[in-house]
């Protein structure tokens, strides 16, 4: 799509013209603009500057608005904030596109007519939203029936989040689920080798040697800051001490092409990879004895006879078997064993193409046999563990058998069935249509769009359907809102209080604060935490007693008077501020100052917040929650892993160069800009889809050149892709960055039926995927998708023909 | 000079939830000091205890100045060899406003009060090289005659250990005795070695759990309360007799926990001398412990009161009054008068910092060298300063 500033000013002065009701649909002009009483540039008045935290993504950025006339203008990062350091991502400096974006939705609307139809809703007042919905969930909690109401959100760490999950336990659901599809493997493999269901955090600023297996860390990390700030230091700011950083995956992302050296993979063998070269480090013996000997379990035989990891890597995955499977020759495993092994410390990374899109648990189980073989966990430059919060969990919630009983029922994704199950919205989708184990009555939404980024986004849809009350939070109409029985409107990160908890990246805690930017909203909109905060007062009894704030100003203010009650860290500051408050707790003492919570929240709203930079290293009894006390290096899991992928897919590793209908393998990637499935409504975003190589503003599809001539594709070719879910209309790029077999494409492009500034969708690459389930976990199995490719010019000319 | 009252340590040592706040503005605040050190600059030189500047030197690792006075006098001499330092850097020098050299030194002082990290591999060494291991069991190994000490909690303060190791002595000193041992005894930063090590060992118990300093009133009621009084003084009468050392004079510096590490190897003679007198232990908590240091740490940082009559001989053997009149009433230099007179000492310093450049121009251009101040000599001169001057 083409977008000029002349066109965008038509647009906006033809759209002032219409009536505010609905939604905007397709490219045609939106009528709701008409309530944005806000010209498109300010007019003028002084120059102002405030402090914010940015929501385009996890990360909570800090940032610097600078204002004009009290309007915001330019946003910049904040200097003293500790995740960007003064930095922002091009997806924070497009956040206000966001602000005043035509599509914005200013007021709840109600749906009346088809769902997922644009023009079926209509504006109503909060009141009449409010009420709707908590006679709804009032009805549930008569009939005893409270784990009927569900919560899908995002993975954002903010108090408006928390206080959702507050209202679900009080309510008294199971159901607060957190769709985080990019996390659910590595917290399942620190389950199993920590005892800990949480990722663990690359020190990637500390490391010697970074082997990332198809791990993306720079394209889709929660915080891109944060993580771009330590490959940074990694690569060049530790006063000449530069780290070396071998990528081994089947697609050259961003990340990879930053690396010194990209091994190409075949698809989905990541994790046979990392295990052959843990069996060459162990023929080898390079592994670290002190810390095997101290802190492993799992390594030698089991007193039962059970094979112990030493046994399984000499035997299961020696170099022959991992080089055929891989493609990596022998000599290029023996070599990255050997360097790995040697450095001090390694680290190395499980695979991760989003932050919706799940990877694979034996990916990250072999990235962790590496750090454990290595000694690479929980000192400086390995895997580190982040704490606990700064805050004190909730207060109790009061006596409440109705919400008790609720609380003890099953969850619908069945993800605390067992150790290692995901949280999973495709499980919840296929329990939702199943009405098993029990009917879902209502479902919040907020944070993410399952029915567009996710594992299944057509389950999710059809699975909306059945769902007798949908409520969306949203501020721009994606597919899951246009889905919705109500759209509640959020408001933008500058007109509203922010307190947030930084990104699942960070080893350490924050806590961002900050006041509206904008005094009044540009529309009637309200943070979630309000909503949940009023459905508790109309609720009563004990869910209004387990939510007593009158509304989020005060919360946060409570919540910041628990953080100065917690008696650790210090105001953000200087790289001063930031060693001295380290200094003082490595040795047990605590200066931070400020002397009263008057003082500390006064500090952080002047600075814009709080942490707490201290992490103790080697604290084995927290990091190492495991019956044994000792980092699981778990044979069992892998060789089960292993047998299932071997059952599932063989054959599926021989595929190189048979490019046959439904024959490629599927990669799909988060880009930077769209990562998480956000910011396909932005057109500074969409101007920068893949900077690198020019793509923007249209879905592409990777593929190998030898590839495309078997299939009869040419570059910038129209093309379909297709697997037995569904297909995508793409452009074709060949090129080498992927391996051949291979077609890679990128997710949370276009919105469904269009707006403004963003093209309607031509399909969504999400729903190519297949939906197999490893079957230990219920993850997704990500390489189990198969599609075909055809262009579509010469395929209809064929027809035609 | 300060008044106890008007002392800075609470607002950086009660933080904690019952904390006064600040006191006397005039006081200097070490809290608005750590702002002052990044904010003015200083960081840019100097570092504390490694982070910052590596320039000038790393001010929360020298010799550690026992008072305000001491500090100030260090900055007062170091001043020409700074400017020095900072015109070949074509750096600013900072002019200081408002309370902010007070803040400054008072930041740099309290410094003193907090612990470094200690070393665990050396306190681990020192554990077994000590003895203690004859008697602690640690880390799966060691006697039982004395508690196992790899069960404290990993977040124990260093207060609390220091509060273990005061309790625990007379029990300790009586078995060592009995098993014809000696008591070990700890030099410099050992201690700190040590604690580290043991915290580093401890089982976790929950989160860290980091100490503030501790409230110098309530210490000085302690101080009393617990009989320290009794033997100790803290800038006590010269002609008063003390059975133990003056705790404001002696020349026990260091952090908490060294002086802790102190108090133990004094532990023999302090239970005999008791033991003499009928004076049982006293039992201190932690929380005892860290307020009876910050009440010492307190009145230390005040010391001994300036005298203006000496203040007023230092005005004229050190050539003051050459350029500012014999009586402040100026001349070369600008007059003192009224412009000092009334105002506090730690005011008057702070002129006399921010007036340092232009009167090291003018010294360099009469060829005289720089005017080194003792602490004493500076405390009487500013005092003078202050309110030695006579009236308009």
């Amino acid at each position: 799509m083409a977008f000029s500033r002349r066109g965008f000013l038509g647009a906006a002065a033809g759209a002032a013209a219409g009536t505010a009701f609905g939604l905007s649909r397709g490219r045609a002009m939106s009528r709701l603009i008409a309530d944005l009483d806000f010209a498109v540039y300010p007019p003028g008045g002084p120059e102002t500057f405030a402090l914010s935290v940015c929501r385009e993504c996890p990360g909570g950025c800090g940032t610097r608005v600078r204002c004009i006339g009290g309007r915001p203008v330019k946003l910049d990062g904040n200097p003293l904030h500790p995740v960007n350091a003064g930095r922002l991502c091009p997806k924070g400096q497009a956040a206000l596109q966001a602000l005043y974006h035509p599509d914005r939705i200013l007021r709840p609307l109600r749906r009346e007519g088809r769902r997922g139809d644009p023009d079926s809703f209509r504006p109503a007042d909060w009141d009449e939203a409010l009420a709707e919905i908590g006679v709804r969930l009032g009805l549930l909690r008569k009939q005893g029936r409270p784990e009927a109401l569900g919560l899908l959100r995002g993975p954002d760490a903010g108090l408006d989040e928390a206080l959702a999950g507050r209202f679900l336990a009080a309510f008294g659901s199971p159901n607060d689920l957190v769709q985080h599809g990019g996390s659910e493997a590595p917290a399942l493999a620190a389950q199993a080798s920590q005892g800990i269901r949480r990722a663990p955090v690359p020190d990637l600023g500390e490391a010697d040697l970074v082997l990332s297996f198809a791990g993306d860390f720079l394209d889709c990390p929660d915080s891109p800051v944060l993580m771009t700030r330590a490959f940074g230091r990694f690569r060049r700011g530790r006063g000449g001490r530069r780290g070396r950083f071998i990528y081994a995956g089947s697609r050259e992302s961003l990340t990879a092409s930053a690396a010194d050296e990209w091994v190409p993979i075949r698809p989905g063998s990541e994790g046979l990879l990392a295990l052959g070269i843990a069996s060459v480090i162990v023929a080898e013996g390079l592994y670290d004895r002190a810390f095997a000997i101290r802190h492993l379990a799992g390594f030698e035989d089991g007193p039962d006879g059970s094979p112990g990891l030493r046994r399984l890597l000499l035997t299961d995955f020696g170099l022959d078997r991992v080089s055929a499977a891989t493609g990596v020759p022998v000599n290029w495993i023996l070599r990255i064993a050997r360097e790995f092994a040697a450095a001090r410390p390694g680290l190395a990374l499980g695979p991760r193409s989003g932050q919706q899109l799940a990877a694979s648990l034996l990916g990250h189980l072999g990235a962790a046999v590496l750090n454990g073989l290595c000694g690479s966990i929980d000192v400086a430059g390995g895997v580190l563990t982040a704490g606990p919060g700064p805050l004190p969990a909730w207060p109790d919630l009061p006596d409440d058998p109705v919400a008790a009983a609720g609380r003890g029922r099953a969850r619908l994704d069945r993800a605390a069935a067992g150790e290692l199950a995901a949280a999973d919205p495709g499980a919840l989708a296929a329990a939702i249509l199943a009405e098993e184990p029990y009917r879902l009555e209502a479902l919040f939404v907020l944070g993410c769009d399952p029915a567009w980024v996710g594992p299944a986004p057509e389950a999710f849809a059809a699975a909306m359907a059945k769902v007798p009350l949908v409520v969306a939070f949203a501020s721009l109409p994606d597919r899951t809102a246009l889905l919705a029985d109500w759209i509640l409107p959020l408001p933008h990160a500058l007109e509203t209080w922010a307190c947030h908890f930084g990104p699942a990246d960070a080893a350490f805690p924050v806590v961002s604060l900050a006041r509206p930017v904008l005094t009044e909203p540009l529309g009637d909109v309200r943070p979630a935490g309000e909503v949940f905060l009023e459905l508790a007062r109309r609720l009563g009894g004990p869910v209004a007693e387990a939510l007593p704030w009158p509304g989020m100003p005060e919360l946060i203010r409570d919540q910041i008077g628990r953080l100065f009650a917690a008696r650790r860290g210090a105001i953000i500051g200087t790289a001063f501020d930031e060693a001295w408050v380290r200094l003082m707790e490595r040795a047990g003492w605590w200066a931070p100052g400020y002397r009263s919570e008057e003082e500390l929240w006064n500090r952080m709203l002047e600075t814009g917040g709080w942490w707490d930079p201290f992490y103790d290293h080697q604290d084995w009894q927290r990091v190492l929650r495991t019956e044994s006390g000792r980092f699981e290096l778990r044979p069992d899991l892998i060789a089960e892993l292993d047998r299932q992928a071997a059952l599932r897919g063989a054959g599926r590793v021989e595929g190189e160069g048979a490019a046959g209908d439904g024959s490629l393998a599927v990669h799909l990637f988060e880009p930077l800009a769209l990562a998480g499935g956000r910011g396909a409504h932005l057109p500074f975003l969409q101007e920068i889809l893949d900077p690198d190589h020019q793509e923007k503003w249209e879905t592409w599809a990777e593929i190998h050149p030898e590839t495309a001539a078997e299939l009869d594709i040419r570059d910038g070719e129209p093309v379909e892709v297709r697997s037995g879910q569904g297909s995508v209309l793409a452009r074709a790029r060949l090129t080498e960055r992927v391996v051949p077999g291979l077609v890679a494409l990128p997710v949370g492009q276009g919105v469904p039926h269009g707006n403004h500034w963003t093209p309607a969708a031509d399909g969504n690459p999400c729903a190519l995927l297949a939906p197999a389930r490893e079957a230990l976990t219920g993850l997704p199995d990500a390489a189990a998708t198969r599609a075909g490719m055809v262009g579509r010019e010469r395929r209809r000319m064929r027809q035609e023909a | 000079m300060l008044s106890l009252s008007s002392l800075l340590l609470p607002s950086l040592l009660l933080a904690g939830p019952c904390g006064p706040g600040r006191l006397d503005d005039r006081g200097g605040d070490p809290v608005l000091g750590q702002r002052v050190f990044v904010e003015a600059g200083c960081v840019r030189c100097h570092a504390v205890r490694g982070a910052g500047g590596r320039i000038g030197p790393d001010l929360g690792r020298r010799t550690r100045p026992s008072s305000y006075a001491e500090l100030a006098a260090a900055m007062w001499n170091h001043s020409p060899t700074m400017a020095e330092k900072m015109r070949e850097l074509h750096l600013r020098r900072p002019t200081l406003e408002g309370d902010q050299l007070a803040d400054l030194i008072s930041f740099l002082y309290f410094l003193n009060y907090f612990d470094e990290p200690g070393d665990v591999t050396a306190g681990r060494l020192l554990f077994r090289e000590k003895g203690c291991i004859s008697c602690h069991r640690a880390e799966g190994e060691g006697g039982d005659t004395g508690p196992a000490l790899d069960g404290i909690s990993r977040g124990a303060s260093p207060l609390s250990i220091a509060s273990s190791l005061w309790n625990h002595g007379p029990a300790m000193a009586a078995a060592v005795a009995s098993s014809g041992m000696e008591l070990p005894t700890f030099a410099g930063a050992e201690i700190l070695d040590l604690f580290a090590y043991l915290r580093s060992i401890g089982r976790r118990q929950g989160a860290p759990r980091f100490e503030s300093a501790g409230d110098p009133v309530r210490g000085e009621e302690l101080f009393t309360d617990k009989n320290c009084a009794a033997c100790h003084g803290v800038f006590a009468d010269p002609g008063e007799e003390l059975a133990g050392p003056d705790l404001g004079r002696s020349e026990l510096r260091g952090s908490v926990t060294v002086i802790a590490g102190r108090m133990w190897n004094h532990w023999p003679q302090m239970a005999s001398r008791m033991e003499e007198v009928g004076m049982e232990v006293p039992q201190l908590t932690a929380a005892d412990l860290g307020d009876i240091f910050a009440f010492i740490y307190q009145a230390r940082f005040v010391g001994e009161p300036g005298d203006p009559v000496q203040g007023r001989t230092v005005f004229e053997a050190k050539g003051c009054a050459v350029c500012h009149g014999a009586d402040g009433e100026g001349g070369v230099g600008p007059a003192l008068r009224p412009n000092l007179a009334g105002r506090g000492p730690e005011e008057v310093l702070q002129a006399m910092w921010n007036h340092a450049p232009a009167m090291q121009t003018k010294l360099e251009a009469k060829n005289l060298s720089w005017v080194e101040l003792t602490p004493k000599e500076l405390t009487d001169l500013t005092t003078f300063l202050a309110a030695g001057l006579p009236a308009d």
